[in-house]
């Protein structure tokens, strides 16, 4: 009851989604501008924040090592992404079969949510091998977890009751009910909270980095090279990040656009 | 054979403290291709007694019989179609999928019959639309061909058309009539308008509050068919003051 | 079944996550006995160091952090107090922006259609994962490194607040409105008698959202930080001595959890004091 607009309060809403790419786009560009001229023209000492033109020529000129640490990074948060949703997804049909699970689970989940689950990050290196992503997908997957769990749980569950009368009336099957109604309806529950952790994935991901583990991941070459005071390179590797992140999250847009066509926050797009 | 017989029904909810007895002793036998409309002020079990037909609750006491068989095997055996107040379009699915949702789920190959009951409810060309880019009234009558597209020997109404403004209401219940004359379909319809009840049905079943009773049995026999001119007719009025009167009664009655 | 129903929503939540809890710890003991027994060690090693038992780590709370020092749970509550300072901090000036943006927005239809874009962007820069430098540069403009910390959890929580206040403030119907309307009312009372009142509950969502989200800016941001307090450095100090000392890092993972549950507990709290419908329904 409490968490309903749980996932709500990380996304903007519709009316800041489809329609209004361009100013966030025409902000960002601004920003950068003003950024940079800042920096030139009153000869900001660039001490932690470089000009982004220092910044972008350093994210071309050390594309390989970035890359290849992005990469890796995002090995981790996808390993993460598909162990912890499709965990989630499991536990939620069960709450639908089984009350017991529903009752019990659902407000542990809740609680579980406002636990720093970033702490569990050395012991996941402790119980796995250090070297390996494992460790890091086990934190980005349960990071991932319950917001996806509850949500997904949600939307199976807060199913019009008329919708299943109608069902009902028709002598539907369990399983039908699933399918027909339950499944369709969990959808865009699902995809918000898909949303939301495809972009904390990467910076799970990143940020249990920061605990240990190999040196070729992106949380790590950032780290050392603040360590180092060598900041553009520490900004063309957040670059990476922010980049992987935005990438992620227009994988889901288009996944959540193939898989429900129907949904009202198409609507206002598809009238134009 | 009755479609609907019922024997000192009643339906108690919750148990202990919290017991609150919506129907008592129901006593109604619905007879095929009648036009049934139960009548009462909230709160007096109407839509109780319309979800017992249908199975989607159970009575406490009494016999009730759906086309000779119990409700739970009626429901089974798709016997009926029901409209709720609220359309229940999935929003997911066009106007034809919802209307092929029963067909779908009773393993019905041909679809043909969706077809046939959107051009009876003249909803035929808005097949690919999503419910949404519907208005309420089109929406309804989508439920309404929904409801009838595996020929259901019974339609079940709760309050279909509430929601409505009073225009497209009296439009639907033109259609309705309609609809009801082309299939010979028995319906059982419940409302809180006198007037509505009136124009619709062959029989209003008046209904008391707290516990629901049978109060009345009207017979309408107006004659069919029913136009606009039936609602400025003078056996129309009486009609209806003779159901407002029945509904007056029982609140002096106590 | 009867008797379970009759116990209220709240003692039933309370119960179930104390279960929940207790069969995890269950599953924790039973896959630590059975793979001990027959020798497996895959996926995890089921021997005392990677996994001690769950009485060892509350135990290892009430020994010496070292050889004549402090008592763990008396260093770790110290820890939290810092840490927590950290968090409400920021959580605090964060909460105070957001909220001020939600209203300035609801006012100006000219102020949101200029700055909300600015509101999105921020958001795409990934906070957590520019901690390090967050700290450096606090420093360089003169901020106090816990101060520098809090900026970070203040960053998080500014956003949701901010959301959220602006729908909530958005959420009375247009009835409500016009009835405010009708009385003459002024802009201010329109606010604080209808529209906060309303948003409410979207901010409350929002704000135990904003909880966590502050902990654990706080736990990274002390990662790159130069003191020696907080929970942040304490995770980071005791997992180098894993292989030693492994009953010390999960001690210290409980206590995190406790202080994260503790805050939006406090939040929760709050909001069943001035949200009064809430709690009472159901």
């Amino acid at each position: 009851m409490a968490d309903q607009r749980f996932v709500d309060a990380f996304s903007p809403g519709p009316r800041y989604r489809v329609k209004s790419w361009l100013p966030p786009i025409i902000a960002f560009l601004a920003v950068i501008a003003v950024w940079e001229t800042a920096i030139r023209v009153f000869d900001v000492q660039a001490f932690v924040l470089p000009a982004p033109s220092v910044i972008v020529s350093r994210f071309f000129e050390t594309s390989d090592v970035i890359w290849s640490a992005g990469l890796a990074t995002l090995l981790e948060a996808l390993g993460g992404l598909v162990l912890g949703t499709s965990l989630a997804v499991l536990v939620a049909t069960m709450t639908v079969r089984w009350i017991p699970v529903r009752e019990g689970l659902m407000p542990f989940a809740i609680a579980a949510n406002s636990v720093p689950i970033i702490a569990l990050a050395p012991i996941a290196n402790g119980m796995f091998s250090i070297t390996s992503p494992v460790p890091k997908m086990v934190v980005v997957g349960v990071v991932v977890f319950f917001p996806v769990m509850i949500n997904t749980a949600r939307g199976l569950l807060e199913v019009d009751p008329d919708e299943l009368e109608l069902m009902r009336s028709y002598a539907a099957t369990q399983g039908e009910v699933m399918w027909k109604i339950r499944v369709p309806h969990a959808l865009p529950f699902f995809f918000s909270a898909l949303k939301v952790v495809s972009v904390l994935s990467i910076v799970f991901a990143i940020v249990a980095e920061y605990f240990g583990g190999p040196q070729d991941v992106l949380g790590q070459y950032i780290l050392t090279k603040a360590n180092l005071f060598v900041y553009p390179d520490a900004w063309a590797g957040i670059l990476v990040a922010s980049i992987l992140g935005i990438a992620l999250y227009g994988v889901v847009l288009v996944m959540e656009r193939l898989v429900m066509p129907w949904h009202v926050s198409f609507r206002a797009a598809d009238a134009s | 054979m009755s479609v609907v017989s019922a024997r000192g029904v009643g339906k108690v909810f919750g148990r202990g403290e919290d017991q609150v007895e919506a129907l008592r002793g129901i006593d109604l036998t619905i007879e095929p291709g009648e036009f049934i409309s139960l009548i009462g002020p909230s709160g007096c079990g109407k839509s109780t007694l319309l979800r017992l037909i249908g199975d989607l609750t159970t009575p406490t006491s009494g016999e009730l019989l759906i086309n000779g068989k119990q409700p739970a095997t009626a429901r089974t055996d798709r016997d009926y179609g029901i409209v709720f107040q609220k359309a229940t379009l999935l929003d997911w699915r066009t106007v034809q999928k919802n209307v092929e949702l029963p067909l779908e789920i009773m393993g019905v190959e041909d679809r043909t019959g969706a077809t046939r009951m959107l051009d009876l409810v003249q909803l035929g060309d808005f097949a690919g639309l999503y419910p949404w880019q519907l208005s309420g009234g089109m929406q309804q009558r989508v439920a309404i061909a929904r409801a009838l597209t595996f020929n259901p020997s019974l339609l079940l109404m709760d309050e279909p058309f509430g929601a409505l403004d009073e225009m497209t209401r009296e439009q639907m219940q033109q259609e309705v009539l309609r609809i009801w004359t082309e299939t010979g379909t028995t319906v059982v319809f419940v409302t809180h308008s006198i007037p509505e009840a009136v124009f619709l049905s062959t029989r209003v079943v008046v209904l008391s509050p707290r516990p629901g009773r049978i109060s009345g049995l009207i017979e309408v026999g107006l004659g069919h068919p029913r136009d606009e001119d039936t609602r400025e007719s003078a056996d129309y009025y009486d009609k209806v003051t003779e159901v407002r009167e029945a509904l007056r009664h029982q609140e002096n009655g106590g | 079944m009867g008797r379970w129903e009759r116990l209220g929503p709240r003692a039933r939540q309370t119960i179930s996550v104390i279960g929940v809890v207790l069969a995890l710890i269950a599953v924790w003991e039973t896959y630590k006995l059975i793979w001990s027994s027959l020798g497996w060690i895959r996926p995890v090693r089921p021997d005392d160091v990677v996994m001690p038992h769950v009485w060892d780590m509350v135990i290892e709370l009430f020994r010496p952090v070292r050889r004549g020092g402090s008592l763990l749970i008396v260093d770790l509550f110290g820890r939290s107090l810092w840490t927590l300072r950290e968090a409400i901090a920021g959580f605090l000036v964060g909460g105070l922006i957001g909220f001020g943006l939600g209203v300035w927005f609801v006012r100006s239809r000219l102020a949101e259609r200029a700055f909300m874009p600015y509101v999105v962007a921020s958001q795409t820069v990934p906070i957590l994962a520019i901690a390090p430098m967050v700290v450096v540069w606090g420093g360089s403009v003169g901020l106090s490194q816990w101060m520098a910390v809090s900026v970070i959890a203040a960053y998080l929580t500014f956003f949701p607040v901010a959301i959220n206040t602006l729908r909530g403030l958005r959420s009375p119907d247009p009835n409500s409105l016009e009835l405010m309307r009708s009385y003459a009312a002024a802009p201010n009372d329109v606010l604080w008698k209808l529209q906060v009142p309303s948003a409410l509950p979207y901010i409350f969502t929002a704000l135990k959202v904003s909880a966590t989200a502050a902990v654990v800016g706080a736990l990274i941001g002390e990662l790159p930080a130069g003191f020696q307090h907080g929970l942040g450095r304490a995770l980071l100090t005791f997992s180098s001595q894993f292989a030693v000392q492994s009953k010390k890092l999960y001690a210290t993972v409980i206590v995190c959890a406790a202080v994260g549950i503790l805050f939006v507990g406090l939040i929760s709290f709050a909001e069943r004091r001035l949200v009064p419908q809430r709690g009472a329904k159901e």
